[in-house]
Parts: C-alpha cells; sequence; structure tokens
C-alpha cells in the first residue's frame, strides 16, 4: 500500500500548538490539584507530616518540570516548522527529537499523576483525612481533567510528528502486515506494562495475547501468488511455437526422455524425437559424440531441451536432492508431498508402477487448463508432453536411469485430473 | 510490582493460542482445505507446532514438579 502525503506545515504547526497550549493547561490544572490538597484537605482533619509531604511534593516538582519540559519542546518544534514554513528549508533531527521529548515528557507527568492520585486516595487518610464529596468531587474534576488534556496533549503531538514523518518522502510504502504486527506488539508491550504496574491478571492476559499473535503475524506472511490464468498465457506461446518448429522440421517419431547416462552431464535429461515414425534411439555414445548438436546425423533426429526442465529442477529443489541419487520408489513416496504441501501443484498426486508402465494420476493442478491447451498442439502434446508431463517424465528417466515414453494421456473432466502413462524402455527394446 | 500472571495462565494462553493456529493450519491445507488464501502454510504449521510443543513442555513440567515435590 503506497501513501502519498505532501507536507502541509501549516496544519503541523496549528496540532503543535495545540498541544503546546494544551500542554500549559495541564500545568494550570495540576497547580489546581495542589491547591485542593494543600489548603481545601487541612480543613477536613488532614495534618501536616514530612512523611507524605516529602513524597508528594517530589512527585509535584517532577511534574511540574515534566510539563514545562513538554511545553518548551513542543514550542521549540513549533518555531522550527515556522522557520521551515518561511524558508521553505526541511526540518531537521533535532526538531523530531524536540517532538519525541515532548511526548515523553507529557506521558511521564500522566504517570506521576497516578502516584499523587495513590498518595492523596491512600497515605492521606492516615494523617486524618476525612472522605467528603466535597473536596473529593473538585479534585476529581481537575484530575480527570487533567488526565483528558494530558491524553489530548500525547495525541496531538504523536498526530504532529507522524505528519511531519510522512511529509518528509514523498510515497510511503506501508506493509500491512508490518503495520499490524507492530500495533500488535506495541500495544500488547503496553498493556502488560500497565498489568505490572496495576497488577491486573485482565490486561497481562490481554498484553501476553497480543504479543502472541504480533509475533506470529511478523513469522507469518502472506506470498507472492500470481493468478493461474498468467501462467497459460505465457506458457502457450513457446510451446506454440516449439509444434511449428517441430512440425515444420517433419520430425514424426515418438519421442523419448533420454536419462543422465547418455551425456556428459550427470544432471542433463534430453528429449529425443526421431525423424520418422519407427526410428531407433542412438546410443549413449551415439549421443555424447553429437551432444552439443541440436539436429543428430546419425540416427536421424532432434535432441530438444525438454519443456519441463525447470520445473524438474524446481522439484528437486524442494525435495533437496537430485532425482539421480534416489529410485522410483522413494520417488513414489516423496513426490506427492513436494507436489502437494511444498509447490502446491495439485491437491492429489498418485504414482503406480507395474511392470514397466508408470501411471500418474494428478488431480486439480494447476497445469489443468494448459495441459487442456497443449492437446490443440498435436506435434508437442503427442511427443514432448505438456510441461508438467514432460517435467514427471524426466524425473522418471533420472530416477530408473532408463528411457522414457510417455504413452498416453488423458483427462478427466470430472475430478480435473490427468492422467499420464509412461513406459519405461529396457535396454533391448531401447536399442531397436 | 509484580507480573500477575500464573505459570499455569500462561501455559493456558499458549493452549489457546496452539489450538487457533492447528484449526487454521489444517482448514488452510493444501491437502483439501482453503488453498486460495497467500499466506505461507509452512510458516503457519511450524508456528502451530511450536505452539504445541510449548504447551507440551509446559505440561511436562507441571508433571515433573508433582513428582518430585509431591
Amino acid at each position: 500500500m503506497k501513501i502519498q502525503m505532501p507536507f502541509r506545515p501549516s496544519i503541523v504547526l496549528a496540532l503543535l500548538l495545540v498541544g503546546m497550549v494544551v500542554n500549559a493547561l495541564s500545568l494550570f490544572l495540576f497547580v489546581q490539584i495542589d491547591h485542593v490538597v494543600h489548603s481545601d484537605l487541612y480543613r477536613y482533619g488532614l495534618q501536616f507530616n514530612y512523611e507524605w509531604a516529602g513524597q508528594y511534593w517530589t512527585y509535584s516538582w517532577l511534574i511540574i518540570g515534566s510539563l514545562t519540559i513538554s511545553v518548551i519542546a513542543t514550542g521549540i518544534s513549533a518555531l522550527s516548522v515556522a522557520y521551515a514554513r518561511t524558508h521553505r528549508a526541511s526540518l531537521g533531527l533535532v526538531c523530531y527529537l524536540f517532538l519525541v521529548a515532548g511526548i515523553a515528557a507529557t506521558i511521564l507527568s500522566a504517570l506521576l499523576f497516578t502516584r499523587i492520585d495513590y498518595i492523596v486516595h491512600n497515605d492521606l487518610y492516615r494523617y486524618g483525612l476525612q472522605f467528603s464529596y466535597e473536596w473529593a468531587s473538585k479534585y476529581w474534576t481537575y484530575a480527570g481533567l487533567l488526565l483528558g488534556l494530558i491524553g489530548l496533549a500525547s495525541a496531538t503531538t504523536a498526530v504532529s510528528t507522524a505528519l511531519i514523518f510522512l511529509g518528509a518522502q514523498t510515497i510511503v510504502t506501508i506493509d500491512r502486515t508490518k503495520l499490524i504486527s507492530s500495533i500488535l506488539i506495541s500495544t500488547g508491550v503496553t498493556a502488560l506494562t500497565l498489568s505490572i504496574v496495576y497488577t491486573s491478571s485482565i490486561l497481562a492476559f490481554m498484553g501476553l495475547g497480543l504479543i502472541f499473535w504480533g509475533a506470529i503475524f511478523t513469522y507469518i506472511r502472506g506470498e507472492e501468488y500470481s493468478k493461474r490464468i498468467l501462467l497459460d498465457a505465457t506458457t502457450l506461446s513457446t510451446l506454440s511455437t516449439l509444434n511449428q518448429a517441430i512440425q515444420k522440421l517433419d520430425y514424426k517419431g515418438k519421442t523419448t526422455y533420454l536419462p543422465p547416462r547418455y551425456f556428459a552431464d550427470p544432471e542433463t535429461v534430453r528429449a529425443y524425437v526421431p525423424k520418422h515414425n519407427n526410428g531407433e534411439l542412438p546410443t549413449p555414445e551415439q549421443t555424447q559424440k553429437q551432444e552439443p548438436q541440436l539436429i543428430l546425423g546419425n540416427p536421424d533426429g532432434i535432441l530438444l531441451e525438454p519443456p519441463g526442465t525447470q520445473l524438474l529442477k524446481l522439484l528437486e529443489k524442494a525435495l533437496g536432492t537430485s532425482f539421480v541419487r534416489i529410485d522410483l520408489k522413494y520417488l513414489e513416496q516423496k513426490l506427492p508431498k513436494t507436489f502437494i504441501e511444498d509447490l502446491e501443484i495439485s491437491r492429489n498426486l498418485q504414482i503406480e508402477s507395474e511392470n514397466n508402465k508408470i501411471r500418474v494420476t494428478i488431480e486439480d493442478s494447476i497445469y489443468y487448463n494448459l495441459h487442456r491447451e497443449t492437446r490443440k498442439l498435436p506435434g508437442i502434446y503427442n511427443t514432448l508432453g505438456c510441461p508438467l508431463s514432460s517435467a514427471l517424465a524426466c524425473a522418471l528417466a533420472k530416477a530408473t536411469g532408463k528411457p522414457i515414453t510417455i504413452e498416453n494421456q488423458q483427462i478427466d473432466e470430472e475430478t480435473k485430473s490427468i492422467i499420464i502413462e509412461y513406459r519405461v524402455l529396457e535396454e533391448g527394446q531401447a536399442e531397436q | 510490582m509484580t507480573f500477575p500472571l500464573s505459570f499455569w495462565d500462561v501455559s493456558l494462553l499458549i493452549a489457546i493460542t496452539a489450538i487457533i493456529l492447528l484449526i487454521t493450519s489444517e482448514l488452510l491445507s493444501p491437502y483439501y482445505g482453503k488453498i486460495t488464501i497467500p499466506i505461507n502454510r509452512k510458516r503457519l504449521k511450524n508456528a502451530a507446532m511450536t505452539f504445541s510443543i510449548l504447551f507440551l513442555a509446559t505440561v511436562a513440567i507441571k508433571i515433573l514438579s508433582l513428582v518430585f515435590n509431591p
């Protein structure tokens, strides 16, 4: 999510001035509260004692000091913004520091006031104070107003800081997941801190829960997905070109996927298309000799990189091993998990082998539409297959170490399944 | 100032989180679940398993404390 936020110094300036005035009013209200404690409460039996007064004065001076610092910091920030507005200059780091100091001082004053409130409502009763609504209602009104104003001052200063920060950048990119997780964690930490201060188990549950979920959201991210339709649109044109080339060159034979032992590189699998229908397969020596060439002279045929090569590499990467190092049994056991859980290619995958035939059923695959569309390209469909059937043929060639042909391909429209039958060619058959 | 939750409270919170994550993980499973939600299912499963193990660890700690300090 991208946000374009132009810097508006007049709004920021207004907010900062409001914050400064509200902070000054808070200071005034605190002086009123102090007046209630030091004059009114003596009329309700309060006895002066340095024990409570010492603590009270310390907190009192700290509140006055922090509110004064807040007023000054906000004022300096407002002056910086006014200067930037007049001279069209950018705001420096000092402005941010003053704003943060202002917010921190305001929040500190609120926390200190809770200590003073505790002294008034607990300690002073031990020094003769008698409760009465006459002084309490006055005190509560001032206290409520003071806390409200402190909250308002913090909010206006925080909004000003955010506006200045967002305005400093022309375009701000906001990662929604990051935003949600950081909000959850920061709220959780605040709730947990407050739970310790007020010894509240509800706040502690809320805080821990929010922190847990914030951490989970940080860890579990969304994944980049693209629409299935894009896969068909980008792959079909390449397959169509390959189909045209094979048809134009007039290679009619049945395609065989040759295992790595036919090539110098132990990881290579190539598709061999003979020139004629009953064309014989080359021997490993013949392919190794003519390997860099696309068109073989002896025997007549073409050596192609199969359309499923990259998918095969992806499968190997997900499985964590090369198919050369595993056998057919291992492939039957492990490939379904890679297909379904790791790469989410299909909802189900079944591999059944009987004698020299291997039957693969792929249910609800992302390649289903592409496979169906490839049927319109006979030069490819009947020989090389779609990228999915080609990748599986490569995997089988690597795992068995024998040449593989695609015998039959079917589509079950009802279950959205692709059924592919492969044949493993034995040495004698291969040589024929 | 003390932390207001006991060991069992935290254990309960972990158990609830683990149950929610395990159910979500199962609902979004690519075998039969709703797979159109773009989320890293592997990480979700890992988080669910981690919280489940954490909860079981807290139970084990409690059982051990009962056995050794009856």
